[in-house]
């Protein structure tokens, strides 16, 4: 945990928490770590504030139908990668257009490696 | 592994790569990923980097306790030699999507080791976030033409005697290395054999620690 200790993820209490254990995030499947790992890793590298982040996340969780207990990971997550989409939108890093083309392109398999 | 009559050397094992479509959300994520790749606003490496210093252990921690289980419980090492994929569903894990899982026992006689060679299909539910050198190009390629290569730059010696097998994992096929109990842990309980089994020696990379390796680290 070298970096942990470094990186520092402002609080994410109530709602907006995300799925952790023994205090730390836990992931489902590896598109929700990489989502995880864009968000902050862009955030520490300083291409925005956290606050910025967590106000769009907070807004795509309200805008769900209630829920009985905590989100699972999937859900959470989900809401987690519809916010940062808007965020990239709104601090001009990428646009909707090419963001919804690439999408396209790894859907229908026109690409298919990431890495 | 004396009930195995039949060779799995990686050159006989067909490789089954189709391509599977991704969800929309994994589509979605791997969009972000490329682009902000591609425009240098940030790179594959930091991201990784950033990930595993989150990862908790728990990833590594199932496949552990499958090779513990398998230490202590004949029976279930038979089960998990007949069906690794239900033996593994016993405990409660399953995988996210149809892959099986086959378990491969290391023996006196016997190392097996595995790798992606086309990507990184990993066993995720049981090992956790891939380590970043399980991804790269030269893992990918010497573990093929030189495994004990490969073993010694783990730091891992494997006698000329013992047989290595190189597994190569696909979509629908993920391997789980089961090390050899180490000497001297018979008056260990299954939790504490757990704490033995790294997730690279689950791989093949290295074998389970030492119990005095084990001892050092606590």
């Amino acid at each position: 945990m070298s970096v942990a200790t470094t990186v520092k993820i402002p609080e994410m209490s109530g709602s907006i928490a995300y799925p952790r254990k023994n205090g730390e995030p836990v992931f489902d499947a590896p598109w929700q770590s990489r989502a995880f790992g864009m968000v902050v890793r862009l955030h520490t590298a300083g291409l925005y504030p956290w606050d910025d982040f967590k106000a769009l996340l907070i807004d795509e969780i309200a805008k769900q139908p209630c829920h009985e207990g905590p989100l699972d990971s999937t859900q959470y997550y989900l809401q987690w990668v519809n916010a940062f989409w808007r965020l990239l939108v709104s601090k001009g890093l990428l646009s909707e257009e090419e963001m919804k083309t690439r999408a396209n392109e790894f859907q229908v398999g026109i690409r298919q490696e990431v890495y | 592994m004396s009930d195995h009559d039949h060779d799995h050397d990686h050159h006989d094992h067909a490789h089954a790569h189709e391509w599977r479509p991704p969800t929309e959300i994994e589509a979605r994520v791997r969009a972000l990923e490329s682009l902000l790749v591609e425009k240098n606003i940030t790179t594959h490496d930091a991201i990784d980097t950033l990930v595993n210093a989150f990862e908790n252990d728990l990833g590594p921690m199932h496949g552990a306790r499958v090779v513990a289980k398998a230490w202590i419980d004949p029976d279930y090492r038979k089960r998990l030699e007949i069906d690794g994929t239900s033996a593994i569903a016993e405990l409660g894990y399953r995988g996210l999507q149809t892959e099986h899982v086959k378990a491969v026992f290391n023996t006196a006689e016997d190392h097996h080791i595995w790798v992606c060679t086309l990507c990184s299909c990993y066993p995720w539910t049981l090992l956790g976030i891939p380590p970043v050198w399980f991804k790269s190009a030269p893992y990918r390629a010497k573990v093929v033409s030189d495994p004990r290569g490969v073993m010694a730059d783990f730091g891992y010696k494997v006698s000329e005697a013992v047989k290595v097998h190189v597994w190569d994992t696909s979509a629908e096929q993920r391997y789980l290395v089961i090390p050899v109990r180490p000497a001297n842990t018979d008056d260990l309980t299954e939790e504490q054999l757990a704490e033995l089994v790294t997730r690279d020696s689950m791989i093949g990379t290295t074998g389970a620690l030492s119990r005095e390796e084990w001892e050092a680290r606590k």
